[in-house]
């Protein structure tokens, strides 16, 4: 297959990507790329598509036409280099395991799945767990590592899925809401940590819904309304008329998918 | 940490029966009976039964833990359910052939194949329609079961079919068990357990987090469908000693008792293997003295038993200690409110307190439009 250059750099490249349940469209035609090492919001009224597009690009939805490329790849060629993370309210947190443990998968490669932890020894069962340890640490939860994930409050859950990702030293990281239901402190925290990724090139695309801290704190937005609506520079995609437009009843977007 | 009955079933209702002195020494010589069956002195047969169902219990304790932690215990139910279609029209293809002896694993070839249509069934109602998943197993389990009974009603128009023994499948019976059918059960359940502990880790995963998992390239929808091949293996080893009906119980019971007693998932295997082993073990050894008392229900009575006394004493998890806990912070709160009345403050007691704050507020949606969706897409 012969790509064009841009997408064959881009981290993230959605071309023509339509989406239904059941005969209902969710998302519909929509091409969008992401840029190489910025903080890019997903933004847009419920039922926008915003955790559908996340979801189709890594392959959980089959869309109904249209591709996805990571870096010019598939996402199964690419999948080590991605790291997604679901909503919060998609896990039972009555679950027995520990923060350590749950970050512990995200560290786990290829053929680790195959070894139970009672079976790992050595080098590699060390480093993993030490992987693990570093990244609750950076996350300010190294003293809850043992801790039954259901005693968490929501933002230590949701730093806990952070810090998962993380261990995955992926390129790429696709955060669906890491903000809903944190704390002020905890956002700001947030916001450090998945900025000096940036800074050190890795991509973050984040569904986001405060417009405010998306304009303020995001350098890229995706305005979705079951298509796109705006994409561009936060401050820009995000402007009043733009956001009036994919928030109307009778916007374009609404429109088509009534 | 089992339960165990102090007198055989049995007895007692000998002892309704007849005077005193003869329950006494009928009471005694099945409890000196029962204590030899249970240390493995019952003879060669009785021992080889013994061993298969207490190797059932642990595999079906590992097994169940699994299909719990996944949301699918009420699976188990259905397969068991419709397993007993499979189970009559085995005997009546194998009657239609001239046979007359019947053939277990004929049988258990039978279940395993109704069993699989039921959970593929099942599995595709909830995977393609807007029902929810217990009304798929509802639906499906209650429906095969009325096909089983039909099925069954035309198995007693052919000869044989009492001696068969179908009915005894259905409620589980260790009595006419001989030891090749208990080195079947045995070596089904030995290979159901090594598998699920093979797959520990994944399982695990899968069940947490399953589109986590599916992004890091875990075959999910093959990994369900091996654990519902490992509950129906568990479910097919169980038919004869436990029951078709009944097996379910074995694999939830052990589950969800060892849940109370752990936070951890390697812990709650190892708690839910004891707890199937000790309700087995129990269970069948009664049945072995007292032949008119059926192992299966003795053994989900045993597993039961060890299920309610959990949930009462449990540390954590138990009803006795949460009523505790709710009683001393009541009675903080009673103080601190006393003492503001009389103007000195208090402090929340940080013991006392729940670790957990349970889940917080969603962030607050910004926006200017009334859109309110059914949920995020």
């Amino acid at each position: 297959m012969i790509l064009r250059s841009r997408e064959a750099l881009a981290p993230l490249a959605l071309r023509s990507l339509s989406v239904g349940y059941r005969g209902v469209p969710a998302l519909w035609d929509v091409s969008w790329e992401a840029r190489e090492g910025a903080l890019t919001a997903i933004v847009g009224p419920n039922g926008a598509g915003k955790s559908t597009l996340l979801n189709a690009a890594i392959g959980a939805l089959r869309p109904l036409a249209g591709e996805t490329f990571f870096w010019g790849q598939s996402f199964a060629d690419a999948r080590s280099r991605v790291a997604y993370v679901p909503q919060r309210e998609s896990v039972d947190w009555d679950f027995p395991v520990t923060a350590l443990e749950v970050v512990e998968m995200g560290a786990a490669r290829r053929f680790d799945w195959l070894l139970p932890a009672w079976a790992r020894r050595g080098e590699a069962h060390r480093r993993h767990r030490m992987e693990a340890h570093s990244c609750l640490d950076e996350l300010g939860l190294g003293a809850f590592a043992d801790r039954p994930i259901g005693q968490l409050s929501g933002g230590q859950q949701q730093r806990v899925f952070l810090a998962r990702a993380l261990a995955q030293q992926a390129d790429l990281l696709l955060l669906d809401e890491p903000f809903a239901g944190v704390d002020a402190e905890t956002e700001d925290a947030l916001f450090q940590r998945l900025r000096r990724l940036c800074s050190e090139g890795t991509t973050v695309v984040a569904v986001h819904h405060d417009l405010d801290t998306a304009r303020s704190r995001f350098d890229d937005a995706l305005l979705l309304a079951g298509s796109v609506v705006a994409t561009g520079p936060a401050r820009e995609a995000l402007s009043e008329d733009n956001v009036r437009r994919a928030f109307a009843p009778t916007s374009p977007a609404a429109h088509q998918l009534a | 940490m089992l339960d165990v009955p102090r007198w055989p079933l049995a007895s007692l209702a000998n002892a309704a029966m007849t005077d005193g002195t003869a329950a006494g020494q009928d009471g005694a010589a099945l409890l000196q009976a029962w204590a030899r069956v249970l240390t493995f002195g019952g003879g060669y047969n009785t021992n080889v039964v013994l061993m298969g169902t207490i190797l059932l219990g642990i595999s079906a304790g590992a097994v169940g833990s699994f299909a719990m932690l996944k949301g699918r215990a009420l699976v188990a139910d259905a397969i068991s359910h419709a397993s007993l279609v499979g189970v009559a029209l085995a005997f009546l293809l194998h009657a239609a052939l001239g046979q007359e002896e019947r053939s277990m694993p004929l049988l258990m070839l039978g279940a395993a194949l109704s069993g699989a249509c039921a959970v593929a069934s099942i599995e595709w109602i909830a995977r393609n329609t807007r029902l929810s998943p217990e009304t798929a197993v509802a639906t499906i389990s209650s429906a095969s079961f009325g096909a089983g009974i039909v099925a069954l009603s035309a198995t007693r128009r052919v000869s044989g079919a009492d001696r068969a023994g179908l009915d005894e499948l259905i409620f589980g019976s260790t009595a006419s068990m001989t030891s090749a059918d208990a080195a079947l059960m045995a070596v089904l359940a030995t290979t159901a357990l090594g598998a699920t502990l093979a797959l520990y880790k994944v399982l695990t995963a899968v069940a947490f987090n399953e589109r986590f998992a599916r992004s890091r390239g875990l075959p999910v929808q093959l990994l369900d469908a091996v654990l519902a091949a490992l509950v129906g293996a568990v479910a097919m080893a169980g038919l004869q000693a436990v029951g078709m009906l009944l097996v379910a119980a074995l694999l939830v019971a052990p589950a969800a008792t060892a849940r109370l007693w752990t936070t951890r998932v390697a812990p709650m295997v190892v708690v839910a293997a004891a707890a199937g082993a000790g309700a087995a073990w129990v269970g069948a050894s009664i049945s072995a003295v007292t032949p008119s008392a059926p192992a299966g229900p003795l053994i989900i009575l045993s597993a039961a038993a060890t299920f309610l006394v959990s949930l009462l004493v449990a540390p954590e998890r138990g009803v006795l200690s949460g009523w505790l806990r709710h009683r001393r912070l009541a009675a903080a709160a009673r103080r601190a409110a006393a003492e503001a009345a009389s103007g000195a403050t208090s402090p929340a007691p940080s013991s006392t307190a729940p670790i957990s704050t349970g889940p917080s507020s969603t962030a607050p949606i910004s926006t200017v439009a009334p859109h309110t969706g059914p949920g995020r897409t």
